[in-house]
C-alpha cells in the first residue's frame, strides 16, 4: 500500500476540473484541503458539483484537470484505488440503492469480503460497526424491511466494517424523514468524537451548523469557505446561492433590522441565551 | 400484500442451519423424489415428509402456502388441463366436444397434489435459505465450470442483487400502478385493452426506475471496493456437517418408502 | 367538494371487499378482527372542507399515505367509509368518479412519467376519462401553463430529456391536467434544494388561489405552519391532532413525542416563554417573533 506522504491532510483537491460532457466544467478549479479529524460540510443548491466533488475523494470520478490525492495518494494512480477506496467510505443519497443484500450482516460484510479480510475477523467488524451505528443485534434481520434511516445507517455500517479513516455522505439525510435525518447527524457527530474525519454533502443546515467547517460551492467553484459561524451568517449570500441561512441567523438578521443589538448567531441556543440578557435586565 | 416466492423465514431450525449447498442438492433429490411417486401412496408419503420437513423447520404451513401464492395458479392450470384431456373410465358429463371422466379427474388430482408439493419443497429452499447464501451455493457448484469460460462468481453475484432487489420492484410497480390509476388508467378489465400505451406507464417507469437503481448501486459496490470474485473472503464461508449427513439419509429413506409404494397395487 | 372520512379504520390484512359495495354501506367484517398493531388507519374521523388548504404530518410509518391513498378509492376502508362530494366511493363508478375530482399527487412523481413526449404524458390522464383531442389539447396548454412550462418549448421534448425540477412539474401537469377540484399532494418537495423547495411551494399556493382545495403532506413544519388553514396529526395511524396551525403548534411536547416538533420560530418563542420572557400567545412565525421580541426590547429600553 502506498504510504502517505502528509498523515495529517487526509484529502488534497489542487485545482481540480472536472466535466461530463467535455465542455461544461462541473468542477472548475477546486482548492480544498481537509484535514485529520475535520468535519466539513459541503453545501450548494442542485447543480453546484457538491456530488460529483464527493465522488472525486473515493476515486469514483477522476479529475480532467488538477489533482486529487487522498492520504497522499493520488485517485488516478490504479494501484492505490483500493486503499483510497477502503479508507474513503462512501454512503449515497438513495437509502434503497446501496444495499447488496438481503441481510444486514450480509450487507455489512460485503465490504470486507471484497477486501478480503479473513473470516475469524470478519465476524467481529460486522458486530462492531453495527453497534457504532446504533444497530446491536440486527445482524440478522432483513435490509428489505427497516425503515430508511436505518438503512443509512446499515450503509454507514458497511463502510465502518472496512474501517476507513474518512466517512463521506452524499446527501446521505436528503430521503430521510426528521426523526432519521437527526440519528443519522447523531452517529456522524459521534464518529467525528472518536476521530473520523467526516465530509458531509448537504443541503440542510442544521446539519452545517454542527460542523466545523463549511464550504459553500456554486457552479463548481468554492464560494464560501470557513466555520460556520462565519459563513452561515452571510444570510444573504447565502440566498443568493440558492441557500436558506439558519433560523437563527435570519431571527438575528430581523431582530438587528428592528433596531435589537444582537449578534448573529448560528445557534438557537446561543440567540435564546443572548435575548435573555438582554430582555431581562430591566 | 404480494406474495413473493418463498422469502426468506428467519429462524435457526437445523433445515435453516444446513449447508446451503447440500440444501439445493437435496431439493433437487426431493424433486426427483416426488416425480418417481406414481400413486397417490407414494404421495402421501412424500406429502409426510414434505410436512415433517416444516414442522422441522417451525414455518406454518400457511405461510407456505400464503409464500408458493401465485404460483398455484400453474398448479390448478395443470390440473384442468389434465381435466380435460385425459380420458377413461366413467365419463361423469358431457359439454360438447368436452367431456369430463373418472381418468381425467384422478389425472387431475394426482398431477395438483404432486405440483404442490413440489412447490411447497421448492418454497422449503427459499423459506429458510438466504438469498445471499443461495447464489454462493449455486457459485460453488458452478465454480468447476469457471474453467470452461463460465462466469460463476459473476453469475451469482447478478443472481443474489436481483433477489435483493425482488421485493423493492413489486413495491415500486405498485406505486406505479397506484399513480396511473389515479390518473384514471383502467388495468382492471384487461391490461391490453388500452394498447401499448397502458402497458408502457407501468414498464417505462419501471424500467427506468431499475436502470436508476443499477447506476448507483454499481457506484455503490466499486466504492466498496467490489472487483470481482478474486481475492474475495466470507463472512460465513460453506462447510459441509453432519446434519446435512443426516439430512441426505432421511432424503434417501424418503426415495426408498417413495419407490416401495410404487409396488402397491392400484 | 367535500371529502368526509367517517370513523374509517384500515388493515392491510383485512382491507375492504368490492361485493359490500352494493348497499353502500359498509358492513361489519367477518370472522375475527384484525389484532391492534395491525391497523395502518385507526378511527379517522374528519371532513376536507371546499377550498381548504390542509396538511398532513406524521413520521414514516405513521399512516399518511395510506390515508391519502383513501381519498381516491385506491384503497377502500375495512371498516367506516369514505365520501367524495357524498358519495361512497366504495362503490365503482363513484371511485371512478373520484379519480377524475381528486388529483393525486405521489411522491417523487417524476418516477412515474413514461411517455415519449411531455405532450402525450400529460395528456395521458384526459384521454384515459375518454375527452376529445381538441379537449384533451386544452387540458393539456392549460395544465403546462399552471406549472410555469412554456408548452412550445416542452411539449415536444421527452421528459426524461428535462432537469429535475421540470420533470416534477410535468408530473404535477399530468395530474392538473385531469381538471380536478381537490389536489392531493404526498410530500411534493422532497428532494429538492431550498431555492427549488419556494419555487414549488410557490406553485402549490398559486393552485389553491385558483380556487383548488390542497392536502400536503409534510415532515416541514414550518412549511406546514405558513401555508395551512388546518393541520392532521397522525400517530401510528391515529388522529392525534386536528386543528388550526395555532393549536396544533401549541402542543410542542405531544409533537416532540412523535419526532415531529413545532416550527423553528414557535420553537424559539416558547423556549423563550419557559426562560421568563413576557411573550404573547398564539403562532410566531420569524417576523411576528421579531417584532415583538423589538417591541419588548424597545419598552425595556425606553
Amino acid at each position: 500500500m502506498t504510504a502517505a506522504a502528509t498523515e495529517d491532510i487526509h484529502i488534497d483537491f489542487e485545482a481540480t476540473g472536472f466535466t461530463y460532457d467535455g465542455e461544461a466544467f462541473v468542477l472548475d478549479g477546486i482548492d480544498l484541503v481537509v484535514e485529520e479529524g475535520s468535519f466539513v460540510c459541503i453545501l450548494g443548491g442542485n447543480g453546484s458539483g457538491k456530488s460529483t466533488l464527493a465522488k472525486h475523494i473515493n476515486a469514483l470520478l477522476l479529475p480532467d484537470e488538477g489533482r486529487v490525492a487522498v492520504f497522499g495518494a493520488d485517485t488516478r494512480d490504479e494501484r492505490s484505488v483500493y486503499f483510497i477506496r477502503s479508507n474513503a467510505g462512501m454512503v449515497f443519497q438513495n437509502p434503497d440503492d446501496q444495499l447488496v443484500a438481503s441481510l444486514i450482516e450480509n450487507d455489512v460484510a460485503f465490504g470486507p469480503e471484497n477486501l478480503g479480510v479473513p473470516t475469524d475477523k470478519m465476524r467481529q467488524r460486522v458486530t462492531e460497526a453495527l453497534a457504532q451505528v446504533g444497530l446491536q443485534g440486527f445482524e440478522k434481520r432483513e435490509t428489505h424491511a427497516l425503515s430508511g434511516g436505518q438503512k443509512q445507517r446499515v450503509a454507514i455500517a458497511g463502510v465502518l466494517a472496512m474501517d476507513p479513516r474518512i466517512l463521506i455522505l452524499d446527501e446521505a439525510s436528503a430521503m430521510l424523514d426528521p426523526r432519521g435525518r437527526r440519528g443519522l447527524l447523531r452517529v456522524c457527530c459521534e464518529l467525528n468524537a472518536q476521530g473520523m474525519t467526516i465530509v458531509m454533502i448537504t443541503h440542510f443546515m442544521e446539519e452545517a451548523s454542527l460542523a466545523d467547517r463549511v464550504v459553500v460551492l456554486d457552479a463548481g467553484r468554492i464560494a464560501l469557505d470557513g466555520v460556520p459561524s462565519k459563513v452561515l451568517t452571510q444570510t444573504e449570500q447565502l440566498a443568493g446561492l440558492n441557500l436558506q441561512a439558519p433560523f437563527a441567523c435570519r431571527l438575528s438578521g430581523e431582530l438587528q433590522r428592528r433596531g435589537v443589538p444582537v449578534a448573529t448567531h448560528v445557534s438557537e441556543d446561543d440567540l435564546k441565551e443572548e435575548l435573555c440578557r438582554l430582555l431581562s435586565k430591566t | 400484500m404480494i406474495a413473493i416466492f418463498g422469502r426468506y423465514w428467519p429462524g435457526t431450525s437445523p433445515l435453516h442451519r444446513m449447508d446451503p449447498r447440500a440444501k439445493l442438492l437435496l431439493a433437487f433429490f426431493v424433486m426427483v423424489v416426488i416425480f418417481s411417486a406414481q400413486s397417490f401412496w407414494g404421495l402421501a408419503v412424500c406429502a409426510a415428509f414434505v410436512f415433517g420437513f416444516f414442522a422441522c423447520a417451525r414455518i406454518p404451513l400457511v405461510q407456505a402456502i400464503r409464500s408458493v401464492g401465485l404460483l398455484f395458479f400453474i398448479v390448478v392450470v395443470a390440473a384442468l388441463f389434465n381435466v380435460f384431456f385425459v380420458q377413461g373410465g366413467t365419463v361423469f358429463f358431457h359439454f360438447g366436444p368436452i367431456q369430463v371422466s373418472e381418468a381425467g379427474l384422478y389425472q387431475a388430482a394426482f398431477i395438483g397434489c404432486r405440483l404442490s408439493l413440489l412447490l411447497l419443497s421448492m418454497s422449503l429452499l427459499t423459506l429458510t435459505t438466504t438469498t445471499l447464501d443461495i447464489t454462493d451455493a449455486f457459485e460453488y457448484l458452478l465454480t468447476p465450470f469457471e474453467r470452461f469460460g463460465l462466469p460463476a462468481h459473476e453469475l451469482s453475484m447478478m443472481m443474489g442483487i436481483a433477489l435483493r432487489f425482488l421485493p423493492q420492484f413489486a413495491f415500486e410497480l405498485q406505486t406505479i400502478h397506484r399513480a396511473q390509476v389515479s390518473r384514471g388508467a383502467n388495468f382492471s378489465n384487461s391490461p391490453w385493452k388500452g394498447g401499448l400505451h397502458m402497458v408502457g406507464s407501468l414498464m417505462v417507469p419501471l424500467f427506468t426506475s431499475a436502470f436508476r437503481h443499477a447506476e448507483t448501486l454499481s457506484l455503490a459496490m466499486d466504492s466498496r471496493c467490489y472487483h470481482g470474485g478474486v481475492g474475495r473472503t466470507r463472512l460465513a464461508p460453506l462447510a459441509y456437517g453432519p446434519l446435512d449427513r443426516r439430512a441426505l439419509a432421511v432424503i434417501v429413506v424418503m426415495f426408498v418408502l417413495v419407490l416401495a409404494t410404487n409396488f402397491i397395487p392400484r | 367538494m367535500p371529502i368526509a372520512f367517517e370513523d374509517v379504520s384500515f388493515s392491510y390484512h383485512a382491507p375492504a371487499t368490492k361485493k359490500r359495495a352494493k348497499k353502500g354501506v359498509s358492513a361489519a367484517r367477518k370472522g375475527a378482527p384484525p389484532p391492534p398493531e395491525a391497523w395502518a388507519l385507526k378511527d379517522i374521523d374528519f371532513c376536507l372542507e371546499d377550498g381548504e388548504f390542509f396538511g398532513i404530518a406524521g413520521h414514516t410509518g405513521s399512516g399518511k399515505s395510506t390515508l391519502i391513498q383513501h381519498t381516491n378509492g385506491l384503497l377502500h376502508p375495512t371498516v367506516g367509509r369514505v365520501l367524495v362530494d357524498g358519495q361512497d366511493i366504495l362503490d365503482k363508478k363513484e371511485a371512478t368518479r373520484a379519480r377524475s375530482k381528486v388529483g393525486l399527487v405521489f411522491q417523487y412523481p417524476e418516477y412515474q412519467l413514461f411517455a415519449a413526449t411531455v405532450y402525450d404524458d400529460v395528456a395521458f390522464g384526459p384521454r384515459n376519462m375518454g375527452l376529445a383531442p381538441d379537449a384533451v389539447d386544452a387540458c393539456v396548454h392549460e395544465a403546462l401553463a399552471q406549472v410555469a412550462l412554456d408548452f412550445d418549448t416542452v411539449q415536444g421534448r421527452s421528459p426524461f430529456e428535462l432537469s429535475g425540477g421540470q420533470q416534477r412539474r410535468v408530473a404535477f401537469a399530468g395530474v392538473l391536467a385531469m381538471k380536478p377540484s381537490v389536489l392531493v399532494l404526498d410530500e411534493p418537495v422532497a428532494g429538492l434544494d431550498p431555492a427549488a423547495r419556494r419555487d414549488f411551494l410557490g406553485l402549490i399556493t398559486g393552485f389553491h388561489d385558483e380556487g383548488l382545495t390542497v392536502v400536503i403532506v409534510s415532515h416541514n413544519m414550518d412549511d406546514l405552519a405558513r401555508l395551512c388553514d388546518r393541520i392532521l396529526v397522525l400517530k401510528e395511524g391515529e388522529m392525534l391532532m386536528l386543528g388550526t396551525p395555532e393549536e396544533v403548534f401549541s402542543h410542542e411536547g405531544a409533537l416532540r413525542e412523535v419526532g415531529l416538533g413545532v416550527p423553528a420560530a414557535q420553537r424559539m418563542a416558547n423556549s423563550l416563554k419557559g426562560a421568563g420572557l413576557d411573550l404573547e400567545g398564539g403562532l410566531y412565525d420569524t417576523a411576528r417573533l421579531a417584532d415583538s421580541l423589538a417591541a419588548l426590547y424597545h419598552a425595556a429600553v425606553r
